[in-house]
């Protein structure tokens, strides 16, 4: 049988039915005409341990979502209100029936709430549901503008922090309260006043000049001035937020910025070459993977002595082939998977790395699509279930090794299979009889998916 | 030599859940089951002994249930073992640790069973008190939380190490048949294969009742039971402090809880 059909989605559909798994019959739910799926919904229903399984399941279609809020039981209209894959309209429904507070509050949590729906739910007089909505991102201006008037400090944070608020209602904030954790909150927000922002930056205050350095619309001269500041906090978040180009801060006396400082890819080589023989090996450590550290100076970062140094180096992307080489036989497993996963491998550099039997080397091993296919069948092979795991996530691994993984005894490992593109409908149609759901319920994804691609 | 391997299916609970109307226990319906963690790893220690030494060693799963306890006994043949034993009957219903014990008892009397590996406790209402109990109604030697075996088939001893406060470990000789009950991580159990789940469903599972046991109804059941559940019930919140406001805010409380912890002023 094969799937890429409309025979074949056919056979697959009966042979769902037959088997009578409440899984299966979930899975295929959403690519099933609407006068069939009441007789799969019957399978779903079954037992009510599966109903409520799927409300609150992340996974479930959002036809069986859809499906699901029209029944009664409590149980599975709370599990729907507080699934993440709940959309705005079956959200809607389960506040237009509801009278029930706590459910109120997950849709007033929810992401998919929209701000009609926000607006709707302001009705109800509750402390804890009007802060929910004051943290939700999606409620508009106007309905946060609305609770201002009455909003508790908790609220009023939460507004601060809510990109839907603008220039006007911060400024409100600002002068509604002294409080420097709200005055923190809007000095950070992109849309926080000029003038406000200035006051900030100029504050005593460590905390407001520090939310403000992360504030996107710093001047230059403001920046340069948070770059100045005595308190190292400050610096790092001013620093977080510099461009790549002309950075210019040597003998940076906290670790903390020079940690940041080395992460920047605008350092020139006098500031990299300082950085490089940091004492603290948490510096060391992102110059060996910065892209822009020359090559000489990744040559001594290869021996240093901290391994996750040397490890930094393994994961930089412009490493020259010949230290790439290098690495690969450090005595240290960490640094050598660090090779492994590259992109950019040579045979023989596979070939080094492969006389290992460290997990962590033949894991990257595994994943890389450059990885020869009798080792990835050596690999396949593996007693360590992530080992294998990585076989299955590599995109290049052909089908005559992942069809000896469709027997792998960990579970995970034969629902990764369903999503692999070598895998075809005969190998699924196997997976349809496998013990766990999840791998059913991938396989069932994956057989309707291939049914409705072009053979 | 006979290896009795008791196991259960706990009950997991949902998210959210409610009490049944008697007060006594947690409702069904925010129930899931599956297999006891620690008898996962008593049946994976079963195993490594038949492996090690063949035919020379037999293991029996047993669960004292209904039939969904038959899921847990599919498992555990999955690995391995040749056929299971469950008991179960209308009377057993309301059984505490001692009754079960009772009726785990009888089985390794009728099995004739040299050593019974019981999980440590189990997950759900955590008596920790089946195994212990076992031991007392056959009057044989018993180790608790074992994190280490050694055991030669024919040996009239066995060598098991327990770990103690403060680290400590314990080395203890004691002489079989014994009952021992297995901590976690004393193995690293094994994933079922796919050939063995298919296998495991037609693998014997004998059924028994108390009767067929030679027990009575007083000895099963809550009749037979030393202990009741009384009432279940979630106590009001204690002395935590749930820290709120903006990030910078919960870490200062932080700071000052930290501090007020270590006695700094």
């Amino acid at each position: 049988m094969t799937v890429a059909s409309e025979n074949g989605f056919s056979q697959l559909a009966e042979r769902i039915l037959a088997s009578g798994d409440a899984y299966q019959a979930a899975a295929l739910h959403p690519w099933l005409p609407m006068s069939e799926r009441l007789v799969f919904e019957q399978i779903i229903f079954s037992h009510r341990r599966y109903p409520r399984l799927f409300a609150q399941a992340s996974f479930s279609p959002v036809s069986l979502i859809e499906r699901l809020v029209q029944e009664s039981d409590g149980l599975i209209l709370d599990k729907l209100a507080k699934n993440s894959a709940t959309p705005t309209a079956v959200l809607r429904q389960l506040a237009e029936h509801s009278q029930n507070q706590s459910r109120f509050l997950s849709i007033a949590k929810h992401a998919n709430a929209d701000s009609v729906l926000l607006a709707s739910l302001d009705a109800h007089d509750s402390a804890a549901l009007h802060e929910a909505i004051c943290n939700n991102p999606n409620t508009g201006l106007a309905q946060l503008s609305l609770l201002l008037a009455t909003a508790s400090s908790g609220e009023r944070k939460a507004m601060a922090r809510n990109p839907q608020a603008n220039s006007g209602l911060l400024l409100a904030l600002w002068q509604s309260s002294d409080d420097v954790y709200l005055q923190a909150e809007i000095a950070a927000h992109s849309e926080c006043p000029p003038e406000l922002l200035a006051l900030a930056i100029s504050n005593d205050q460590v905390l407001l000049r520090r939310k403000a350095a992360a504030n996107p619309g710093l001047s230059k001269v403001q920046l340069a001035q948070l770059l100045g500041d005595c308190e190292a906090q400050v610096r790092t978040a001013a620093l977080r937020h510099l461009g790549a180009k002309n950075i210019q801060l040597i003998n940076e006396p906290a670790r903390r910025v020079r940690r940041e400082l080395a992460r920047k890819t605008g350092l020139d080589k006098q500031l990299i070459e300082s950085l490089s023989i940091d004492e603290d090996n948490w510096v060391r450590r992102w110059v060996a993977r910065n892209p822009v550290t020359p090559e000489a100076i990744l040559r001594v970062l290869a021996k240093d002595g901290e391994v996750e140094v040397r490890r930094g180096v393994a994961r930089n992307a412009l490493l020259p082939e010949n230290l790439c080489r290098e690495l690969a036989t450090d005595p240290d497993s960490w640094v050598r998977a660090g090779i492994a996963i590259r992109p950019d491998l040579g045979v023989d550099t596979i070939r080094q790395l492969s006389c290992h039997d460290s997990i962590d080397v033949l894991a990257g091993l595994g994943r890389n699509p450059l990885t020869p296919v009798k080792l990835l069948m050596q690999i396949a092979r593996h007693s360590d279930r992530d080992v294998r795991r990585a076989v299955i996530l590599n995109p290049q691994t052909p089908l005559s090794i992942l069809q000896i993984l469709l027997e792998d005894p960990y579970p995970l490992n034969r629902a990764q299979l369903c999503r692999h593109a070598a895998v075809g409908s005969t190998q699924l149609l196997q997976l349809l009889e496998d013990p766990e759901p999840q791998v059913r319920f991938s396989a069932v994804q994956a057989l309707a998916e291939l049914s409705q691609s072009p053979e | 030599m006979k290896i009795l391997v008791p196991i259960k299916q706990v009950g997991v609970l949902d998210e959210d859940f409610e009490i049944r109307d008697d007060g006594r226990d947690v409702d069904l319906d925010y129930l899931d089951f599956e297999l006891n963690e620690w008898d996962d790893y008593s049946w994976e220690e079963a195993l490594r002994l038949q492996e090690e030494f063949g035919d020379a060693v037999e293991i029996v799963p047993l669960a004292v249930g209904p039939e969904e306890a038959e899921e847990g006994l599919r498992k555990c043949l999955a690995k391995g073992g040749e056929r299971g034993i469950r008991v179960w009957d209308d009377a057993m219903q309301g059984s505490d640790p001692m009754a079960v014990a009772r009726v785990i008892a009888k089985v390794a009397e009728r099995e004739q069973a040299d050593m019974v590996f019981a999980g440590a406790l189990a997950s759900d209402h955590g008596f920790a008190q089946t195994g212990v109990s076992v031991a007392a109604q056959l009057g044989w030697s018993q180790v608790a939380v074992v994190s280490k075996l050694d055991y030669q088939p024919g040996d009239n001893s066995v060598k098991v190490n327990r770990e103690l406060e403060g680290g400590l470990e314990e080395v203890l000789s004691v002489q079989t048949p014994a009952v021992l009950t297995i901590q976690l991580g004393i193995n690293e159990p094994r994933y079922a294969s796919l050939r063995g789940i298919k296998q495991a469903k037609a693998k014997p599972v004998e059924e028994l009742s108390h009767g067929d046991l030679g027990l009575s109804d007083e000895d099963v059941g809550e009749a037979g039971s030393a202990s009741r559940v009384r009432r279940m019930y979630l106590p009001e919140k204690g002395q935590a402090e749930l820290i709120e406001g903006t990030p910078a805010e919960q870490a200062e409380r932080l700071v000052e809880i930290i501090n007020e912890l270590k006695g700094v002023a």
